[in-house]
């Protein structure tokens, strides 16, 4: 029950840090983790820096 | 990952095509194989991990040579054999087929000539029913079970007590933090702290001119200086936990020798006494201290005291005290000018001068009064001065008591650790014992260094936190400067809530999974022990030693195993949870199901401990896989592990010895060892009837 109790939380928590962004600072988070997860299995990520420089530069104009 | 089949074609003792069907119900979600040693239990495991990653566990032998050797002596000079591994898995919504192939060719010598090492085939269904196949195999199935995270799913349970070893916090650290997606925030805020905001910095530098430009240099400095200590810091941690292995391997060690293990529980004991002693001695000296400071001056009056006490008894002697006669008295007689014997006293006058006589030698009322107290106070401050001395005295002498039983605990304790020190047999515990307190010095040394690193990083990332406010706040004037500023601003904003959010990610994982371990240990603990995972990812032990957590030493091999066990079963069930969780929506942390492949899962385990872990492991991960031989699977576990087995399995060994044996299952007899007709061994599958 208190686990149950934690997690939801913690999930409160969440929404509340993510409510504290703007819009497009939402969709940069987002898009970070997305590519992020992509190469997470790759030791070293080659050419993740590019990714977010793409993803930074389309998302704030 | 949930596997449903796996086919071996010629792969070691594993001669011709043969396929294993696995149970995959939630309820059904166990697969026992039966086999006989050297039947190819281990080989089984192995066949996981060479097709998903290549690779080898530690206690598989010549891997080099996967072929069946049956196989291979029907092939003709120059052709080749094709070995390989297929599996049926499911992830998610898609079904995958993977296929790991190795080619050898017979040479015309007969020796093997390895043509393909290990070519790798996947292939899926996707959501629209299309076969698919990924130009790059290795990377997909990695997305899905990462490679350092194998040691976890797949593994020998005789070997897993790794986990519980003090020099493990990094793999298990690693793995939680990449099966559980703290690295993927961890990753996200470093690269975006890193590389990201750099180029941001660089542009917004260059559009603030020399002094954007100082600045940016002067931050690149500090970011160095940070990674170089950073790098300090990780070393002596590293350090710091090879030489708690070290001690505790020293502690195994002492303690499985003979008469040893009693002379290190007397050592053990005796440390507690000394440092109870020095507790006790520590708080009399506070006391005497105290009284010291409170009563000290009374030991010095005695002879003050002697003196007045001298001084007024000269005076009794000489009838001076107690007063003959009150000054008031001969003071009023004078006034009325007459004596006591009716005689007229005029002034100047014989009488008269012999009344006033009596008068100067008479007291007055407060000298009288004040001889009275300082008689009386003599007295009270001989009593305290005594009173005094008797307290110091009792301190002192418990103090000396204490001092006393001190010397003879150290001696205690250097007679033990000579006879420790001084047995001659098997390793020398001369020498461990030695090593051991240098050890200990080492140790205390490293959590110096750590703490002073720590301290100096401390201070560095304060500089840079400044020194990025001054890159910030620089004056920007043009379009692209300001972009380069929003942008930047946007990053910064994007990386506090990451790390914000991993926090929160990281407290409820850490705290969560303490707890499930700790549930779980003290559901199947047998001794008085608790189990627990600290701050720094460390399994440990501890137990309550007069009021006080302290940890185990030297945890037996079987405990740890269960410790280790347990910690794998909490870290799957939590993965479980949050795959299951990650269909709402919005939710940033994706989980996933995870399957557990263990060869002898309950290899050195006392009957209570594989009763209870036979119980909870099915419980915790959604698919389990367990080759066992027959002393392994014993009554208590088969009772246990009946209820959820969907699939099981014999390994039919067939040995050129003529040694036939079979095994009952279920109320059924199946042969278990049987002898090959062609004189090579070679192991089939058999299923059991459920």
């Amino acid at each position: 029950m208190s686990r149950v109790k934690d997690t939801n939380e913690t999930q409160a928590k969440l929404v509340a840090i993510l409510d504290n962004l703007s819009k497009e600072e939402r969709q940069l988070l987002t898009d970070v983790l997305i590519a992020e997860r992509a190469k997470l299995y790759m030791g070293l990520p080659r050419g993740i820096h590019e990714d977010l420089w793409r993803i930074v530069t389309e998302t704030i104009r | 990952m949930i596997f449903e089949e796996l086919m071996l074609k010629d792969f070691r003792q594993f001669a011709g095509e043969q396929c294993l069907r696995f149970a995959t119900e939630p309820n059904k979600n166990v697969t026992v194989i039966h086999g006989f040693n050297g039947s190819g239990k281990t080989t089984l495991l192995n066949a996981f991990t060479w097709l998903l990653y290549n690779e080898f566990t530690l206690d598989f032998e010549a891997p080099e040579h996967l072929d069946s050797e049956a196989a291979f002596s029907n092939v003709a000079y120059g052709d080749s054999l094709t070995v390989s591994v297929r599996a049926v898995f499911r992830d998610g919504q898609r079904k995958y087929s993977v296929t790991r192939t190795r080619i050898v060719q017979k040479s015309t010598d007969g020796s093997r000539l390895l043509v393909e090492p290990g070519k790798l085939r996947l292939t899926f269904i996707d959501e629209s029913g299309e076969t698919r196949e990924p130009s790059n195999p290795q990377d997909t199935l990695e997305q899905m079970l990462p490679r350092r995270l194998f040691p976890f799913f797949f593994f020998n349970g005789e070997r897993i007590e790794r986990l519980a070893r003090a020099d493990a916090y990094e793999e298990i650290g690693k793995g939680i933090k990449t099966l559980l997606d703290i690295e993927l925030f961890d990753r996200s805020i470093g690269h975006l702290e890193g590389e990201t905001s750099k180029k941001l910095r660089v542009e917004i530098a260059r559009c603030a001119g020399e002094e954007g430009e100082h600045a940016r240099e002067e931050l690149d400095r500090l970011l160095e200086a940070e990674e170089k200590q950073t790098g300090r810091l990780r070393q002596f941690e590293r350090n710091r936990a090879a030489l708690e292995e070290e001690r505790e391997a020293i502690d195994s060690k002492l303690a499985s020798m003979p008469d040893l293990a009693k002379w290190q529980a007397e050592r053990k004991a005796a440390e507690e006494r000394e440092k109870d002693i020095k507790r006790q001695m520590k708080q009399r000296k506070e006391e005497l201290a105290k009284e010291f400071s409170r009563s000290a001056y009374l030991l010095l009056t005695p002879d003050v005291l002697d003196a007045a006490k001298a001084v007024l008894s000269g005076a009794r002697q000489k009838g001076e005290i107690p007063g003959p006669i009150k000054r008031q008295f001969v003071e009023d007689l004078l006034a009325r000018r007459k004596c006591i014997c009716d005689c007229e006293l005029v002034p100047d006058t014989v009488a008269y001068k012999e009344v006033e006589q009596w008068r100067d030698r008479a007291f007055s009322d407060a000298l009288e009064s004040a001889v009275t107290v300082t008689q009386a106070r003599i007295e009270s401050f001989g009593q305290r001065a005594e009173e005094c001395i008797r307290r110091i005295n009792d301190l002192q002498a418990i103090r000396d008591e204490l001092y006393s039983s001190l010397q003879d605990v150290q001696e205690e304790l250097s007679e033990l650790s000579n006879k420790i020190g001084d047995r001659e047999q098997g390793e020398d515990p001369v020498k461990l014992e030695r090593r051991r307190r240098e050890v200990g010095e080492l140790l205390t040394t490293c959590i110096l260094h750590i703490a002073d690193q720590k301290k100096a990083l401390d201070e560095l990332a304060e500089s840079i936190r400044g020194k990025k406010r001054e890159i910030d706040a620089l004056d920007i004037a043009d379009e692209k400067g300001k972009l380069a500023q929003r942008r930047l601003d946007a990053v910064s904003n994007v990386i506090a809530a990451l790390k914000e959010i991993r926090e929160v990610r990281y407290e409820e994982l850490r705290q969560d999974l303490s707890d499930q371990l700790s549930d779980v240990w003290r559901g199947i603990a047998v001794k008085d022990y608790h189990a627990r995972l600290d701050d720094d990812f460390r399994l440990s032990l501890t137990k309550d030693v007069g009021g006080q957590v302290e940890p185990v030493r030297g945890a037996s091999t079987g405990e740890k195993q269960v410790l280790s066990l347990a910690f794998v079963g909490a870290l799957i069930a939590k993965a479980k949870n949050t795959f299951e969780r990650s269909k709402q929506a919005n939710h940033l942390f994706r989980g996933g199901l995870y399957p557990l492949v263990i060869d002898s899962p309950f290899g050195n385990l006392e009957v209570e401990y594989r009763r209870d872990v036979a119980k909870w492991i099915p419980t915790l991960a959604p698919q389990l896989i367990l080759m066992v031989s027959e002393s392994q699977f014993r009554q208590e576990v088969e009772q246990e592990l009946l209820p959820r087995i969907g699939k099981e399995w014999i390994l039919k060994c067939e040995t050129p010895r003529n040694t036939g044996r079979d095994i009952a299952l279920l109320g059924r007899s199946y042969p278990y060892v049987i002898q090959s007709m062609d004189g090579f061994e070679r192991t089939v599958f058999e299923e059991v009837e459920l």
